[in-house]
């Protein structure tokens, strides 16, 4: 280690009359699940943070002459491959942080190696459980007691829902802190959980447990899954003649193109909480929006909304730092303030927790289209 | 070389567990059980340590031997079905009891964590204590193939109905092979939890299955080196193709058929029969540690 | 509810069914274990995606997966399997090989997609729904019943009846006297592979219509469940495992009904261990035709 060091300084050192004087290069390593279950999420997040990395550069957001360098990898979803990539980008030292594993177990595992090799992480998740591995890891989207009462508030005060049956995917964890979380707070709101359906993250043969509601009593309908399967839960649910009026709700995994693609004439009307709104709602978010459509060639989602913002929080990290050093870069992580992003209402902190709160937004469909929530 | 170590440290680690959880399979599979529960083992064992150290403070040794006996028993109970049925029936068989195991992991939040899981675990294993497992274990097996008990196990693969007429109580020895993959598998799976601090019931599912499995077939099915071989080969391949990003998937896929098609008995295995070959030309040279470990020759 | 709920779990049914038809022809009758029949099916749900995308009709495009995914089955059966045969390694080897192109077809199917779901647009079949006795069921539900029997019994009858299935059943018995007799092994191996990835391609089109999804994981779900149903038929009887398919979609179907949807894979996989129990071969297989034979 001491030798590898003393040769990069070696090698600085020959380098510099060659560079500007004052002049950086931040290296970071993206880390996301591209391949395996993970990658609905993992490779959104990447192409929002390639954008990011992008406009950091042409804009210069780091400072004069400075400049942003970017590795992306891919755990695959995998927990071997993620703690072996962390160690071996903790013992290269021209890397100052990393952003990612992407969700789940795998997050967790990373969040427990940053720790180890003190290499700040900071995942995707929103699981606080990331957090209480130690102060090297940190989440980049707000855990569920921060996103759901929008939700709660809405559903049970606002539509005035009295009888809610609840489905839920069984095995993507992110997806079950939010169910657990819509439950308790609208039982705390006196409302009653009818039933809680549990379906699994790769199924698509939703018959049997949308004919069971179909058929039962309830005023409120919660539906815990991604865009895609969400929507053919509510189709389903829809064809095996789900009583019209009966208001369904989602979280934020809805706020994708996806949702309307999949879901049609079907999702009219469904309510959720978002963390964009798609194809913004001011100037910073609708040129996000246009520049994401011209670069990738469809519609920005939640996912990427969450990666560039999250590539923000980390330039201005990186940008704060005295000395660049990862333990200066946790220090700023930490005391992320007011950060310009485009998910949720646009500006994102960091409280003394670390939970990161940037607000959330009461979407609804209307004519195909995603409009805010009527009040 | 240590900088070497520190950059690759978890994958030799993880390597170490799939060579043991590779053994677990292999024990199976060599007394021509045609089992894919060590998964389910696994699961096992990892919850039991997990629950015993995270909820009651649980001294680790204490807990990893309470994983053990949780493996044997549930290995020896699944035995008894499992000498009923055959072939691919088994390889069901084994695979619904690692899908009850599963859905039982999911259901029973309030003391498994549901789909959360269990966190929190401390990671009290290191490469050097993983070697050690990995060597008791092969220490075992070794000692296992010296004696007749390793013969039977070869004779019930090749044909159980020969094995039954010269009057082996067949029963008994698939019971053995059953409950020793059973605890090997579950104090693997007991490690494994005591190094990643968190586990999940998707962990142990049918990629789980399919890893051993592969690790296994691929490395060999007979001999000592089997299971070695395979989980290198597992381990290095993700890192070997890494520069093609996205599309590794597609190296990998065609290194495991190339690798399988070429060296069908597993690369492992195969070597070991060249070896063999080598060395019988001479025999001078064969010590009696070959003879012990020598695995039906004719195969 | 409860008549609603038994035709749901048909219907689901007979789709497990559809996927585990090509399943059991390759696992069945040549003991082989191909863990890429779910990646053939996804593959067969894409390219008549993309075919539909490209304004073909959808019959055509449907026409075309099928097809394409026979071919795809062939090739898969040359590059993998076929080496393996000839020396005689296959039934373990298989399972390695298999895993290799399941690999690459999911992963070009995640590079196509650039890791999407997809699915056809509205309209690709029309949505209609019939109601009697209390019951609702969509025009799509019953084509894919009267698709099921119909390829069930032209099935049956091309291995029972015809020339080319007596070779098949021959082939899976005894592939050396087969061939003194002159029955070409490989013809027999070229068609079963066809007919497998055939099917399976036009259960992945069906599949991605009528569950609107398509994606380069979908086949897996779906391989667990042709596990059990292949088995709980009894090894390479085409009947059985439709039957086994309809009862496991009918079972599943009440439990999530009456029991707890999340028990309910503890509930088949529980059911499935005890029906091993009492009928170690299956409940419609033949003590003959056990896959253990070929033991090494």
């Amino acid at each position: 280690m001491k030798l590898s060091n003393l040769f990069t300084t070696c090698t600085a050192m020959a380098l510099l009359p060659a560079m500007a004087a004052q002049s950086d290069e931040y290296h970071v390593v993206v880390l996301q699940a591209l391949t395996g279950p993970a990658a609905f999420i993992g490779t959104a997040v990447a192409d929002g943070m390639r954008l990011a990395e992008q406009h950091i550069n042409e804009q210069g957001l780091l400072g004069e002459g400075n400049t942003l360098k970017v590795t992306y990898a891919d755990d695959a979803t995998d927990r071997t491959q993620t703690m072996t990539l962390i160690a071996r980008y903790a013992n290269d030292p021209s890397i100052l942080g990393i952003l990612g594993p992407t969700s789940g177990a795998v997050a967790i595992a990373g969040a427990s190696s940053g720790n180890q090799y003190e290499m700040p992480v900071v995942t995707t998740t929103n699981t606080p459980e990331v957090l209480e591995q130690g102060p090297w890891s940190f989440i980049l989207t707000q855990p569920p007691e921060i996103t759901i009462p929008y939700l709660v508030d809405y559903a049970a005060d606002v539509a005035g829902a009295k009888e809610c049956a609840v489905i839920g995917i069984r095995d993507i964890e992110a997806y079950v802190a939010l169910q657990k979380q819509f439950e308790k707070l609208m039982m705390d709101k006196g409302v009653k959980i009818t039933t809680v359906e549990q379906v699994g993250g790769t199924d698509s043969d939703f018959s049997s447990v949308a004919t069971k509601i179909a058929t039962s009593q309830q005023d409120c309908v919660f539906v815990s899954a991604s865009a895609s399967q969400g929507a053919n839960i509510i189709v389903q649910l829809r064809q095996a003649g789900l009583d019209p009026a009966t208001p369904v709700f989602g979280h934020n995994a809805f706020a994708s193109p996806e949702f309307l693609d999949r879901g049609g004439a079907g999702v009219e009307g469904v309510t959720f909480i978002a963390d964009w709104v798609p194809g913004g709602y001011d100037d910073f978010t609708t040129a996000f929006a246009t520049e994401f459509r011209e670069r990738f060639g469809h519609e920005a989602d939640n996912w990427n909304a969450v990666g560039y913002g999250g590539m923000l929080v980390m330039a201005n990290a990186l940008k704060s730092m005295e000395e660049p050093s990862r333990e200066a870069l946790r220090d700023q992580l930490g005391k992320t303030s007011e950060v310009r992003v485009a998910a949720g209402q646009g500006s994102y902190s960091v409280d003394e927790k670390r939970y990161p709160h940037v607000g959330m937004n009461v979407l609804t469909v209307q004519d195909g289209a995603f409009v805010q929530a009527p009040r | 070389m240590m900088s070497f170590y520190y950059s690759y440290q978890p994958l030799i680690d993880f390597f170490l567990i799939a060579v043991g959880l590779g053994y677990s399979q292999q024990l199976a599979l060599r007394a021509g059980v045609f089992s894919i529960a060590t998964a389910g083992f696994s699961a096992l064992g990892a919850y039991a340590t997990a629950i015993l150290v995270t909820r009651y403070g649980a001294p680790v040794p204490l807990a990893i031997l309470v994983s053990a006996v949780v493996g044997m028993a549930v290995s020896y109970v699944l035995s008894v079905p499992l000498a009923r049925l055959r072939g691919a029936f088994q390889a069901i068989a084994t695979l619904a009891f690692v899908q009850v195991v599963i859905a039982l992991l999911l259901y029973f939040e309030g003391f498994t964590g549901g789909a959360i899981g269990i966190s929190g675990i401390p990671r009290v294993m290191n490469t050097g204590w993983l070697l050690l497992a990995v060597l008791v274990t092969i220490y075992v097996i070794w000692s296992i193939n010296r004696t007749s008990v390793g013969r039977v196990f070869n004779a019930l693969r090749q044909d159980d109905s020969v094995a039954a007429s010269l009057g082996v109580p067949i029963k008994s020895y698939y019971a053995l092979a059953f409950v020793l993959s059973g605890l090997i598998g579950a104090v693997f799976g007991a490690l494994r939890s005591l190094y990643v601090f968190n586990i999940e019931p998707v962990d142990f599912g049918f990629h789980a299955m399919v890893a051993s499995l592969t690790v296994v077939v691929l490395g060999g099915r007979n001999t000592l080196l089997g299971p070695i071989a395979g989980a290198l080969i597992m381990a290095i391949l993700p890192e070997l193709a890494r520069p093609l990003a996205e599309n590794r998937g597609i190296l990998n896929g065609v290194i495991l058929i190339l690798v399988i098609t070429f060296l069908p008995n597993g690369v492992g295995d195969e070597l070991v029969y060249w070896l063999r070959r080598r060395l019988r030309r001479t025999p001078k040279t064969m010590s009696k540690r070959e003879e012990g470990t020598d695995v039906v020759a004719a195969d | 509810m409860l008549l609603q709920q038994i035709l749901n779990g048909t219907v689901s049914g007979a789709i497990y069914a559809l996927f585990a038809l090509g399943f059991t022809l390759i696992f069945g009758v040549q003991k082989l274990l191909n863990l890429a029949h779910g990646a053939i099916f996804m593959a067969g749900a894409f390219i008549a995606y993309y075919a539909t995308a490209q304004g073909l009709p959808f019959w055509f495009a449907l026409l075309l997966a099928t097809i394409a995914t026979g071919t795809i089955s062939v090739v898969v059966d040359f590059v993998a399997f076929r080496q393996l045969r000839k020396a005689g390694h296959a039934e373990f080897a298989a399972i390695v090989t298999s895993i290799g192109v399941d690999l690459i077809l999911m992963n070009i199917a995640q590079q196509v997609s650039n890791t999407k779901v997809l699915s056809f647009p509205f309209g690709t079949f029309p949505v209609k729904f019939f109601s009697f006795w209390g019951m609702r069921i969509s025009l799509l539900q019953l084509t894919i019943l009267g698709l099921v029997l119909f390829l069930v019994l032209a099935l049956a009858y091309y291995i029972n009846r015809t020339s080319f299935g007596r070779q098949v059943r021959a082939v899976s018995s005894n592939e050396h006297a087969s061939a003194l007799l002159g029955v070409s092994a490989s013809a027999v191996y070229r068609q079963t592979f066809f007919i497998a990835g055939a099917l399976a391609g036009l259960a992945g089109v069906l599949i991605g219509l009528s569950f609107n999804s398509i994606h380069f994981m979908m086949g897996e779900p779906f391989l667990l469940q042709a596990f059990v149903v292949v088995v709980i038929g009894g090894l390479g009887s085409l009947q059985g495992a439709v039957v086994a398919a309809i009862l496991i979609g009918i079972v599943q179907s009440l439990t999530i009904a009456y029991l707890s949807s999340e028990l309910s894979t503890a509930i088949i996989f529980a059911l499935l261990f005890v029906t091993l129990l009492f009928f170690p071969n299956g409940l419609f297989g033949r003590a003959s035709n056990y896959a253990g034979g070929s033991r090494r």
